[in-house]
């Protein structure tokens, strides 16, 4: 095999949920409390949009707040996917594979914003479908309605997916310290990951207005495709520059100065 | 003269204030199957993991297949590591699957001939086997490998009596007719012992004995034996 096809047999192989001992520990009942919960939490969800929108006060932009949470969800997606395989002792197989260590971490990397990629399709066609739904039954939505709808929900995604690889890189690395010579600045990373996305949300309003987001979510001014101005676009050049900084010091860490 | 399959020169390894490995300086032959052998925290495991490039070492040096240790060496070393298990997810047949697209020199049909004589059932996932089975699954990874190098580390651990016996002798067999080096390290000596022809105990961090097995029965009888007086301090109240 070459390169190329080594390396994404090893995303493919990343890209399949492999299970966690730790989950598969818990009794059965647990499991089944786990879907329980989260169905009824989505049930509850839809039927409260659903009622708004019967009695017309649901903007149907607002719809995406619920996908506020994403970029530490992306966090949590890179911090987990290097995390298992010390949590299901799997570390030595994958650390002793004969190739080099950003081949390991980068398969993981990119099977990680694959996997958010399809995420965030399959919840962007969700909601398409939803709000297709609501226009077909209730008179006083239109298909304009819905077109701004998928106008902002896109302009919103292509936000996310633009600062996944940074999201994820670091959810990686703060895992990575976790087990290597690094675990003095794992803290910190904690600290400053969690205290700069709190920071952030705190100031959602101002966030959303400088990347030109909040009138798409909130105002019924006409939607723009790409409405973010190019301080937010740089932005986004710089964190995929220092996400491939961080991979590559991952990997570099990996190599020298593993602690196990 | 063959060139020795690993070679370590005074290699320290410590962690914090406890050392791994104390000026550890062993050569061992090339084809031979080895015990690596000795009490618990002797350094066995942070040997084979130095071999793989796993840790390196503060002082000193090791040498595998002619190079240092790195990725590059893993090409051509099967390595089972200690208290290593496998994704639960995943059947057994899907783990072969990924021993054959991953690791070079993995050979399918060696792999099922091995679950074949091992009973392992290619369709169960890992979730739902014992750690027995489980076991057989790793072992099978490593042993399937046209590489000149074998790293087993506690590999019986979790298989019942019966099934190690049977096992360790079709073993014997199969690395009989394979020109392979095979470091072992494991507790269960007695039933191993006809598996080793060179061995090397370890205490503390250091070799206190390496040879060839036949030189160490002569000298000491079984390998029972050789544990009672070589480890004799230890087992004092």
């Amino acid at each position: 095999m070459n390169s190329s096809s080594i390396f994404w047999a090893l995303v493919r192989h990343e890209w399949k949920l492999k299970g966690s001992w730790r989950r598969q520990n818990r009794s059965p009942v647990t499991k089944w409390w786990w879907i329980i919960y989260l169905s009824l939490v989505i049930i509850a969800a839809l039927s409260t949009a659903t009622y708004y929108a019967i009695h017309e006060t649901l903007h149907l932009q607002n719809l995406w707040y619920t996908t506020l949470g994403f970029p530490y969800m992306l966090f949590f997606v890179g911090f987990g996917i290097l995390k298992r395989e010390w949590e299901n002792d799997t570390h030595g197989w994958w650390l002793t594979l004969p190739y080099p260590r950003h081949w390991l971490i980068g398969a993981k990397w990119v099977a990680a914003w694959l996997r958010m990629l399809l995420v965030v399709t399959g919840l962007y066609v969700l909601g398409a479908l939803y709000a297709t739904v609501i226009a077909l039954c209730l008179s006083h939505y239109t298909f304009a309605d819905v077109s701004s709808f998928l106008l902002s929900g896109l302009n919103w995604f292509l936000l996310i997916v633009g600062f996944s690889p940074f999201l994820l890189a670091i959810g990686l690395l703060t895992a990575e310290s976790q087990f290597t010579a690094l675990r003095p600045i794992s803290p910190i990373l904690w600290v400053l990951f969690m205290g700069g996305g709190g920071l952030m949300y705190s100031n959602t309003g101002a966030w959303l207005r400088g990347s030109g987001m909040s009138q798409q979510f909130t105002d019924n001014q006409p939607i723009i495709f790409l409405p973010f101005t190019w301080q937010v676009l740089a932005f986004m050049g710089a964190s995929w520059l220092i996400a491939y900084g961080i991979i590559r010091t991952c990997a570099y860490v990996l190599d020298k100065k593993l602690s196990l | 003269m063959t060139q020795p399959i690993v070679i370590c020169q005074q290699a320290t390894k410590r962690y914090g204030k406890k050392t791994a490995l104390d000026k550890l300086t062993i050569t061992i032959p090339t084809g031979r199957i080895v015990g690596v052998l000795g009490p618990n925290g002797c350094g066995k495991s942070s040997l084979f993991r130095a071999i793989t490039g796993l840790i390196r070492v503060d002082e000193g040096s090791i040498e595998v297949l002619g190079q240092q240790p790195g990725w590059q060496t893993n090409r051509g070393i099967a390595y089972l590591p200690d208290r290593g298990r496998w994704y639960p997810n995943h059947s057994a047949r899907q783990a072969l699957e990924w021993g054959e697209s991953l690791l070079p020199g993995f050979d399918m049909d060696t792999a099922k001939r091995l679950a074949n004589f091992m009973d392992v059932d290619l369709e169960m996932k890992l979730s739902g086997m014992s750690r027995g089975q489980e076991a057989r699954i790793l072992l099978i990874l490593c042993m399937a490998r046209n590489v000149p190098l074998i790293i087993l580390d506690e590999p019986f651990a979790g298989i019942d009596v019966m099934s190690r016996e049977a096992i360790i002798s079709g073993l014997i067999d199969y690395l009989e007719n394979r020109n392979q080096s095979v470091l072992i390290s494991t507790h269960d000596i007695q039933e191993v012992e006809g598996l080793f022809d060179y061995t090397v105990m370890m205490n503390q961090g250091t070799a206190i004995w390496s040879g060839e097995m036949d030189d160490l029965r002569a000298e000491y009888g079984s390998l029972h034996n050789v544990f009672r007086t070589l480890y004799k301090k230890e087992w004092k109240p």
